[in-house]
């Protein structure tokens, strides 16, 4: 869900943006210190890149940091989405009834 | 324009406790102003540091090579060691043999080898025998201490 909601924050994709994707999208309330302890294992793990930016003074002085996906973690996003997509497919329950 | 203040003590916990986490502190403050609750902030600040601390205590950390702390402590502790010495309070004239040495040897001596009990009473006894004579040997030689020495120069 991280690796995705970088994806779809593109270049700027930092905590507060990241955490308000996966708020908006996935329902539910984010810790962000979970994000930023998630984010730095997929750094450990080369999935993603960070960098720090400029201290803004909305942030009271403090730097953003940014993330962006690498291709490896792109390719890791695409197999999860493979494997998922397999996973749904022909299950019984899932399937609609048509009348 | 005026901002709004996040709650001071929270943020003070959470840069004590994260020093390294500025990027993270940085979004908190961001999200308040944008409009989240102080009880927001607050949960969010002792969730961070339960998380970061959970993460941090698993994390595999390196020995810095040079940090010199190890090394004054153990030149702390040999310059400490020289200047304490150890003073018996036993009034053993051995080191480190005190009375509960004494005993374990007397009990010993009792269950292995009685009969050396003997021999500490006859050397006992010689002893005094000895010390007696030469109290008495002592006592018939004319005394010459420094008092006397000085009234024998001054009747000189």
């Amino acid at each position: 869900m991280i690796l995705l909601a970088i994806l779809r924050g593109g270049d700027e994709a930092y905590g507060v943006q990241i955490a308000e994707e996966i708020e908006v999208t996935g329902g539910r309330a984010v810790l962000l210190g979970a994000v930023y302890t998630a984010v730095d294992r997929l750094e450990g793990r080369r999935l993603v890149t960070s960098r720090t930016g400029r201290p803004t003074p909305e942030r009271g002085g403090r730097a953003k940091r940014f993330f962006t996906v690498t291709p490896q973690g792109l390719r890791a996003i695409k197999d999860m989405q493979r494997a998922l997509v397999s996973l749904w497919t022909d299950v019984p329950q899932l399937k609609e009834k048509r009348t | 324009m005026t901002t709004r203040q996040p709650p001071r003590l929270a943020l003070a916990l959470l840069e004590r406790a994260c020093p390294r986490d500025e990027p993270l502190v940085g979004d908190l403050v961001e999200a308040f102003e944008r409009g989240r609750s102080a009880a927001w902030f607050w949960w969010q600040v002792l969730a961070a540091m339960a998380v970061i601390w959970q993460g941090r205590s698993t994390d595999i950390r390196p020995l810095h090579l040079v940090d010199p702390a190890p090394m004054e402590v153990v030149r702390r502790s040999e310059a400490l060691r020289a200047r304490v010495r150890s003073v018996n309070l036993t009034a053993s004239p051995v080191s480190q043999f005190g009375g509960l040495g004494c005993f374990v040897l007397v009990a010993l001596m009792t269950v292995m080898a009685p009969w050396l009990w003997w021999l500490v009473l006859g050397s006992a006894t010689s002893g005094a025998l000895l010390g007696l004579a030469v109290i008495v040997s002592r006592g018939r030689r004319p005394r010459t201490t420094a008092f006397a020495q000085l009234h024998l120069m001054d009747s000189h």
